[in-house]
């Protein structure tokens, strides 16, 4: 097991290594000129040779490749035109919201899809196997720019349960923001009002991205689940006289592994991925911010955001794959036969 | 999985053909094959509706925000157009972009694909390992980039759903062609003295081909979803186009008071294509295993 991990542990460097390089190669393929978005709109030529001169532009592209890799490694991703800030601590300044709302939304759905799948697993008909049915096919079909305004429709609009559906709440005088993220800010304060607020801020977005997001991990788990019932062991425990409970534990522990890959898979594409949700819920998270510097061509900011959700999504990735090992040994000697 | 990311799942193999039984090929154009009958309704719809309510596409603001009615089925917009029509107008864009765009990366793809699984070369690996990086990545996140730095527009829309499309297929098609080459009687046709391209041609490419259409048909879906989240977010088309996304971020300004039906036309207007294309998709699927 420490073998494996550490095998996996290195193999990152040279991972992320190439996703730098292959991030500059994509910059370079790109029309745009950074130059001349840094020097702003009204720079003349001039201005623009000389920010090319100070970002490096005028050197060939092997310097200026190490030059990239070596601000890389001192944490600078350049500056940010939009709000003028340095990307990195913008970046980071964001994160903890999205984590917080990600986290959640996988917790939620996980929970969810499992649930879901333990009462509906093994059955041919009837009303539990159609919803099943219809949350496994459907769950893919419905996107997540209609479900969030749904729920605010039934939830905020015709029945007023959660409060005004824009920010994450939580946050007042005497909550300080130390992380950003509401809901970690109002725990690290300990203020119990600003908590709940900040949970009933969260109770939506969360939810709409559960909802749309749990459908793979819902399939899976019912076909892991259905796997599993039909294994010899199972019959035996039977036979055995053991008791249901004992019966689903047996289960489960067995039908876990692939299910937790699947939410691995999706917590990692959400990191980058729960953009359109907080567009909706106006959530202030790094989803945000790359619509914003998108629509506002801040190159280094949309540079930036591409690669800390890249490097994120490969660490949940990582961490999965360990926690699957530490799980069920048997993969470490299947990957390394 | 909804939204806009495509979780990459294991390739099928393709099943090794058996003898042909009298009843060769499944029901798929048999008129109980409901999601084609509704893709159909949906493509008629999008090419008369807008054409036969032209005048009910002008912006009439004494009728602005009423509710559905007879007269006005899904109710009007902000500006008294009716939704109805624009909804059927909007289904122009969004299908147009989806299946033009799904249909180039499934040759693009697909052509890579055959060429990549069939040589066997030692680039091959190099190549998935790099798809692997891409399809880690947001669907979303990948379409805005182009988007942002290529500019908006429909052709550009179809490009960018193309281009994120492509790894897909040729991850697909990639595993379907090792597999098809395994075949005997591929080996026979090498024996034999047939051509290369030939054998792709011939004997390679009928086997990959069901896979692949299955799988446009699910793009095609999600590539719907795609361009409605990316006309959401404003990129994408211009703001103000007939676009079931951007209708959406419309309706969403006039949710807290109480107008559900600018939101809710178009987007069941959305699941409803991006369902029929399924079960396009699985009769497809179906139509194989009957063989």
């Amino acid at each position: 097991m420490v073998r494996y991990a550490t095998v996996r542990l290195i193999t990152i460097v040279p991972v992320t290594l190439a996703l730098m390089i292959l991030t500059f190669i994509v910059t370079q393929l790109l029309p745009t000129n950074p130059a001349v978005v840094a020097a702003g709109p009204l720079a003349t030529p001039e201005q623009v040779a000389q920010m090319e001169a100070r970002l490096g532009l005028d050197k060939s592209i092997p310097e200026q490749l190490v030059a990239f890799l070596g601000r890389l490694f001192t944490g600078d991703l350049g500056q940010s035109i939009g709000t003028g800030n340095a990307v990195i601590e913008d970046l980071v300044r964001r994160l903890p919201s999205t984590m917080v709302l990600t986290t959640s939304g996988v917790l939620v759905g996980f929970v969810l899809a499992i649930g879901l799948a333990v009462v509906t697993a093994n059955r041919e008909r009837g009303v539990l196997a159609s919803v099943g049915k219809t949350f496994g096919g459907l769950g893919s079909s419905v996107p997540d720019f209609v479900v969030g305004p749904i729920l605010i429709l039934l939830f905020y609009v015709a029945i007023p349960v959660f409060p005004v559906p824009i920010g994450q709440g939580g946050s007042g005088a005497d909550v300080p923001a130390v992380t950003g993220a509401a809901l970690l800010d109002a725990v690290i304060a300990g203020n119990g009002g600003a908590i709940v607020d900040a949970l009933t801020h969260l109770a939506l977005p969360s939810l709409t991205l559960a909802l749309c997001y749990a459908a793979p991990i819902y399939r899976v788990a019912v076909s892991s689940i259905e796997e599993i019932s039909r294994r010899r062991f199972v019959d035996y425990v039977i036979l055995n006289g053991g008791s249901n409970k004992l019966r689903w534990r047996y289960v489960l522990e067995n039908a876990f592994p692939p299910i937790l890959t699947m939410s691995g898979l999706v917590y990692g594409l959400l990191i980058g991925g729960a953009v359109v949700v907080e567009a909706i819920f106006s959530w202030g998270g790094i989803g945000e911010y790359a619509v914003e510097s998108i629509t506002g061509n801040d190159f280094f900011a949309i540079q930036g955001f591409v690669m800390v959700t890249a490097v994120l999504s490969m660490l949940i990735y990582l961490s999965v794959d360990l926690i699957h090992a530490w799980l069920d040994p048997r993969t470490i000697k299947r990957s390394a036969s | 999985m909804s939204g806009v990311q495509q979780i990459p799942q294991v390739p099928q193999l393709p099943q090794v053909p058996q003898a042909e039984t009298p009843r060769a090929r499944g029901p798929l154009l048999s008129s109980r094959n409901v999601g084609l009958a509704i893709l159909a309704l949906i493509v008629v719809g999008a090419v008369i509706i807008p054409w036969i309510l032209a005048d009910r596409l002008e912006t009439r603001l004494g009728d602005a925000l009423l509710g559905p009615s007879l007269s006005h089925p899904f109710g009007t917009d902000p500006v008294g157009r009716d939704l109805f029509a624009r909804v059927a107008e909007a289904a122009r864009t969004d299908v147009t972009v989806a299946v033009v765009g799904v249909l180039l990366s499934a040759v693009i793809g697909g052509m890579i694909g055959v060429v990549v699984g069939y040589s066997r070369g030692r680039w091959s690996g190099l190549l998935m390992r790099g798809l692997d990086a891409f399809q880690a990545f947001p669907l979303l996140v990948f379409a805005l980039l182009l988007l942002a730095f290529v500019g908006g527009g429909v052709s550009t829309l179809i490009i960018a759903v193309g281009f994120v499309n492509i790894p897909i297929f040729i991850r697909l098609v990639r595993a379907e062609t090792l597999a098809a080459s395994r075949l005997p009687y591929v080996d026979a046709a090498t024996c034999v003295g047939c051509s290369t391209p030939r054998i792709l041609w011939r004997h390679i490419l009928p086997n990959v081909l069901t896979g692949a259409l299955t799988q446009t048909t699910t793009a095609a879906g999600y590539a719907i979803i795609l361009v409605g989240a990316l006309g959401f977010l404003g990129v994408g088309t211009d703001p103000g186009a007939a676009e079931w996304g951007v209708m959406i971020q419309e309706g969403v300004q006039y949710m807290t008071s109480g107008q559900w039906w600018l939101i809710a036309f178009p987007g069941v207007a959305i699941v409803v294509t991006v369902v029929a294309l399924q079960m396009v998709g699985e009769s497809v699927v179906k139509a194989r295993r009957v063989r």
